[in-house]
């Protein structure tokens, strides 16, 4: 018997997940600014949709789904802004820019596509299991398997 | 493995990727406001509520002229109708800014930008345009002063209040000046507060909605027009979501007489809601454009919408 997804559930693991959800849109955002505004994005989703999530045991890989997406519309939506460790200001908006806290991990998943950024995210910051990660991108699990392995060895082409 | 240990470091650094204490007020912000959103019954009422909680802190005065414009007309209708009437022009209109602010005060800041209208033919009109614009631009200015008040000697990053006035150009052919003026205001959250100034230049005019065609029958033709605009877009976008099929009622189902619009570059009539009117606060401010075929048969006017 599946637990009926209460709007308090959703609430209760978006508190105890935050941290998780903050970083991940980080990894996309690479600011603090945008990766707030993303948080802030899902959670308005989140919580007006919930109620197309069907299991309780779902709703981890659908808000992981969620905000992957947001980040990535965020990203694309602000595109006209190049990240440098610059500030640049436009007219109308004093944007705080954050330098790099952590320049190795950023440099060396800087070459990564969308998919991929998330493909290790998921996997290795955030420990998903495969089946989650796979959830979560919309693959089946041999093709998320197959694409992880591509992607570290890209990772430790470049380290080399 | 090498391969091993860089990803444990990786993961490291990631872990270490500081999480900003604003989050926490930020979340139990949203939480709280959609809670108080989903509590009000009545979708209508449930506007009007959130409305009022954007309007707090304006003056009276402010209030006043604010939601005359926004309501749906462009600008009042006393407005509108006090505008003499002179017979044609042409002529190129320029937006200036005729007044900046910045304000910096700790953590908050105000930029606001006040339009000044040259080159439209008609003075008169464009002397009362420019007064409505400057006094709202002063209001705007005057109420970020009185928020940042609330904010003196409060402590932490989450103190902060954010004003944005600016100003865009839509439109300006021979036919039709288009302007808007955008007031954000940040606290937490952003709120958007939008108001059209659309002209018609050959009648030297400003224009509401309901004269731009020749019968009421404009308002469902329109508003059947957008339902299936968000169905599709829905339907491409699993993350949106408008107020259309809501079980709990209180559904977008038309536009208001004088609805919020604009006419684009391109001839088009544009239909603008604000926040909160057709869904929930994250999907912000929406716009269709309404497809000329759609309401030809019932345009006053054929040369202003192409």
């Amino acid at each position: 018997m599946n637990k009926q997804i209460t709007r308090q559930v959703v609430i209760d693991y978006i508190l105890q997940n935050k941290a998780s959800l903050y970083r991940v849109a980080y990894m996309y955002t690479k600011n603090k600014e945008d990766a707030l505004d993303v948080v802030q994005d899902t959670v308005c989703k989140v919580l007006s949709t919930y109620h197309t999530v069907t299991e309780e045991t779902a709703i981890k890989t659908w808000i992981y789904k969620v905000v992957i997406h947001t980040a990535i519309d965020t990203i694309r939506k602000r595109s006209k802004y190049i990240y440098t460790d610059e500030i640049e200001t436009t007219d109308n908006e004093k944007i705080r820019r954050d330098r790099y806290q952590n320049v190795d991990l950023h440099e060396a998943l800087r070459q990564l596509d969308d998919q991929e950024r998330a493909l290790v995210t998921l996997r290795y910051f955030e420990d998903l299991k495969i089946q989650e990660v796979a959830k979560v991108l919309d693959l089946n699990i041999n093709t998320t398997k197959t694409k992880l392995y591509k992607t570290l060895k890209k990772l430790k082409i470049e380290m080399e | 493995m090498v391969e091993k240990r860089k990803l444990e470091e990786w993961k490291k650094q990631y872990e270490q990727i500081e999480v900003p204490k604003e989050l926490d007020k930020m979340l139990t912000d949203i939480i709280t406001k959609e809670e108080q959103v989903m509590v009000l019954k009545d979708k209508k009422e449930r506007k009007r509520e959130i409305m009022k909680k954007v309007m707090k802190g304006f003056t009276g005065a402010a209030v006043a002229v604010c939601m005359i414009v926004t309501v749906g007309v462009n600008v009042s209708p006393v407005f509108a109708q006090s505008i003499a009437e002179i017979p044609g022009m042409e002529g190129l209109v320029k937006v200036l800014t005729l007044k900046q602010y910045d304000v910096e005060k700790d953590k908050s800041e105000a930029h606001i930008s006040i339009p000044e209208i040259k080159g439209l033919e008609n003075k008169e009109l464009q002397k009362t345009l420019n007064e409505e614009l400057a006094k709202e631009g002063e209001a705007s200015y005057e109420h970020f002063l009185e928020e940042i008040k609330d904010y003196e000697g409060v402590e932490g990053e989450t103190a902060r209040l954010a004003m944005n006035v600016d100003y865009e150009v839509l439109a300006d052919n021979e036919d039709v000046f288009a302007l808007r003026v955008n007031q954000t205001e940040i606290v937490a959250s952003a709120n958007v507060e939008t108001k059209f100034y659309v002209v018609d230049k050959k009648a030297d005019k400003i224009i509401t909605l309901p004269e731009l065609f020749t019968s009421d029958g404009y308002i469902k033709v329109i508003s059947e027009n957008i339902i299936s605009q968000m169905k599709k877009q829905m339907e491409e976008d699993e993350s949106l979501v408008y107020w259309i099929d809501d079980e709990m009622g209180g559904n977008f189902t038309s536009i208001a007489k004088d609805q919020a619009f604009y006419i684009n570059k391109d001839g088009k009539l544009v239909i603008s809601f604000n926040k909160y009117e057709v869904g929930p606060g994250c999907i912000g401010q929406r716009e269709f454009v309404i497809p000329t075929e759609v309401i030809k048969d019932l345009l006053a006017n054929k040369t202003i919408i192409r």
